[in-house]
């Protein structure tokens, strides 16, 4: 298997954690409320308690199931010009975070609940930033709170073109969201060769999916569309305070559900995505950069990298930040040790405030940050032409390298890295003379002139009624109760 | 011997068993129910007060509230049989759709240390199965949880269930990751804890009580 640049683990302790998780899954299993994913499991090889609902896992089970996932996972846009793919050799891309409730205004500056038609703005300029993919938003305030996921889900069709990591408040609005799908890519068969979505269900910590959970488990499976299964424990409060603890339960959890998809579909696509946060122990409440969460992420995109061979989704852009200072150097920390391990998706673009809030110019700081990601997952390249030994004997001493071909070559060959947004004027007077621009105020120009020009082109209009008619009836059911234990 | 001072050393120290034996002692030696009730409170405004002031982190007031929970199952069936009563009970529960309980179970935890009567609902709890339980129980107190943004929006339906049956002047806490002072203000609630520490300050001025 690939070895990362960066290792928080040895080898050795990556198994004992591995090794660990599968001892977990054998002795304590995983609370799972929904019969028919009992019998799945039950058939492949699980012991199941019926009584309590308990799902105990052979190694042999898991061990089976990681070696179904496909190593290369593919992120379909409306159209093939916006598909991703995440593979140990391919380029690192980035995500929002889903659930924000919060916006910052891009014209005052101010915090405000979240708003449709700012769902509608951000997946604008997601559309125009070459590196951002989209999670879900939620509850926009001024939508029914029974549906607001729904709502999201349409105007994320509707409003931009690439694959989105989408999650449901339940599975009947899953289910709302699969018929929008169909409409969309016209039947079943056409939605399972391009599912524009990564269906996202979190497990609840510790080692639990309620009935409703496994539900959207099971349909995202039957329809054929990718899940993204979100571990996201908080340390000390819903996973052991210890780091190796939480790897051990994040991973049995993560493992346990994948054995669930593969038992239910070998090779179904599903993405390596373990996001535990650590819990402040004053409050009991998740922090989203804590210094010990770049060391989780690390060890978490070894993990998939290392150990399993699959692109890796963490929590990289996550931050607790209220200010521009902690947001940024919380987001680089954790950036650096995703990308640095192996890590391939980093999820957090633009949000900040403890994935509460979204700030449009912060997304695109965070698009010029996976630029540099990119850069360092390059890392340094060795070889003759590199190491440019009869280039500095050509030039010699007080020569200069500016106007050697030398330089030119490398630099077109992408030896410099750009940066659109940094505050690079290195005098303060040559700063002051171009208007005191900073990161921050060139990020949100960037933002507004993307928004003055960008364009998204509207699906057609008969799939554009349909849509409004899907949501309409979904508004009108009434309020579904989470599923009970059957 | 019967040592109440040492009974809320212990229970600030969060030493279970101690707390155990000295409530036994105390009873055996026939003190007043209410004043070792009293003395196991004291303990917990301590706690809680050294909480608030950042002096020490939730597991260690948790060990505190353990230990009282232990000492006050010995304690109960006095309190019952002396007429005592708990000067206020609650009725606490998970918003309907939600089936995250640790932030509702660390309140239930800290309302019992400060000797609130608590009625615990789980998970999923429908605002009619609030408005049922608070009759059942004549509850004045009702503490609502949600971890989910998209369930959080529930709450304002229990506050709406529970004005309209109007069983008396019911005072309404609710928490959770997601929930402000400004969505509590806006569903006519009439408290906000941020979080379990403060719920016991917030229940109190929300009721009108004074720290004793």
């Amino acid at each position: 298997m690939d070895s990362p640049a960066l290792r928080i683990l040895s080898h050795d302790d990556l198994e004992r954690i591995y090794d660990a998780a599968l001892r977990v899954l054998d002795e304590v299993g995983l609370l799972i409320e929904l019969p028919a994913a009992l019998d799945t499991l039950e058939a492949a090889g699980a012991r199941v308690d019926r009584q309590t609902s308990r799902v105990y896992y052979p190694r042999e089970l898991v061990e089976g199931a990681v070696a179904q996932i496909p190593r290369v996972l593919t992120y379909h846009g409306r159209t093939p010009e916006f598909d991703v793919t995440l593979s140990l050799e391919g380029d690192v891309y980035a995500r929002t975070a889903g659930g924000c409730t919060g916006y910052l205004d891009i014209d005052t500056g101010a915090y405000r609940e979240a708003l449709i038609a700012d769902w509608r703005q951000w997946c604008t300029l997601i559309d125009a930033l070459p590196t951002m993919m989209l999670a879900n938003m939620n509850a926009a305030r001024d939508v029914p709170g029974h549906t607001g996921d729904v709502h999201s889900f349409r105007v994320m069709l509707e409003s931009q073109r690439k694959c989105s990591v989408h999650g449901a408040s339940s599975a009947d609005n899953f289910q709302a969201q699969i018929e929008m799908m169909l409409a969309l890519r016209g039947s079943r068969e056409a939605l399972a060769a391009r599912p524009p979505i990564h269906h996202m269900v979190a497990p609840i910590n510790p080692l639990y999916h309620d009935a409703d959970n496994a539900a959207q488990i099971m349909l995202a499976v039957e329809y054929g569309i990718p899940l993204d299964i979100a571990v996201m424990s908080i340390v000390g409060v819903t996973s052991p305070l210890t780091l190796a603890g939480s790897l051990v339960q994040n991973l049995a959890e993560e493992l346990g559900t994948i054995a669930l998809i593969e038992s239910a579909r070998p090779g179904h696509p599903v993405a390596f995505f373990i996001d535990p946060v650590v819990g402040n122990m004053r409050t009991a409440e998740a922090m989203c950069g804590a210094p010990e969460s770049a060391l989780v992420i690390g060890a978490i995109c070894q993990l998939g990298t290392e150990l399993f061979g699959v692109p890796t989704s963490a929590i990289g852009f996550d931050t607790d930040g209220f200010t521009s200072a902690q947001t940024m150097y919380q987001k680089a920390q954790n950036m650096i040790f995703q990308v640095m391990a192996g890590g391939k998706l980093i999820v957090g673009a633009g949000c900040i405030e403890s994935i509460m809030t979204l700030s449009p110019w912060q997304l695109v700081i965070d698009d010029e940050l996976v630029k540099i990601a990119r850069r360092y997952q390059q890392g340094i390249t060795v070889d003759e032409p590199s190491l440019a030994v009869d280039v500095i004997k050509r030039v010699g001493p007080r020569g200069d390298y500016l106007s050697d071909e030398h330089t030119l070559e490398a630099l077109h060959a992408g030896a410099f890295l750009d940066l659109e947004l940094a505050e690079r004027e290195s005098r303060r007077p040559v700063w002051e003379a171009g208007g005191r621009k900073t990161l921050e105020s060139r990020a949100r120009d960037r933002a507004l002139a993307i928004l003055a020009s960008h364009e998204v082109p509207p699906l057609p209009d008969d799939v554009l009624r349909e849509l409004a008619h899907i949501q309409r009836d979904a508004d009108d059911r009434r309020i579904t109760a989470a599923a009970t234990p059957a | 011997m019967a040592d109440l001072a040492a009974l809320t050393a212990a229970i600030e120290a969060g030493d279970r068993a101690s707390a155990v034996q000295l409530t036994s002692e105390a009873i055996e030696a026939g003190l007043d129910p209410q004043a070792i009730l009293d003395s196991m409170t004291t303990a917990m405004d301590v706690i809680g007060g050294k909480f608030q002031r950042a002096e020490i982190y939730v597991p260690e007031m948790l060990i505190s509230a353990r230990a009282m929970k232990e000492a006050m199952a010995i304690l109960e069936p006095v309190l019952v049989g002396a007429g005592i009563r708990a000067e206020t009970r609650a009725v606490v529960g998970t918003i309907q759709g939600d089936l995250h309980d640790i932030g509702k179970n660390l309140v239930a935890m800290m309302w019992k240390g400060a000797s609130i009567d608590v009625i615990d609902l789980g998970t999923n709890v429908s605002p009619e199965q609030f408005v049922t339980a608070v009759r059942e129980h004549e509850a004045r107190l009702v503490g609502v949880s949600a971890l989910l943004t998209t369930t959080m929006v529930n709450m304002r339906d229990v506050v709406v269930a529970i004005r309209a049956a109007d069983p008396g002047d019911v005072k309404i806490i609710i928490g959770g990751a997601p929930v402000t002072q400004e969505f509590a203000d806006q569903i006519g609630a009439d408290g906000y804890a941020p979080d379990a520490g403060s719920a016991v300050e917030v229940a109190r001025q929300a009721l009108g009580v004074d720290h004793h």
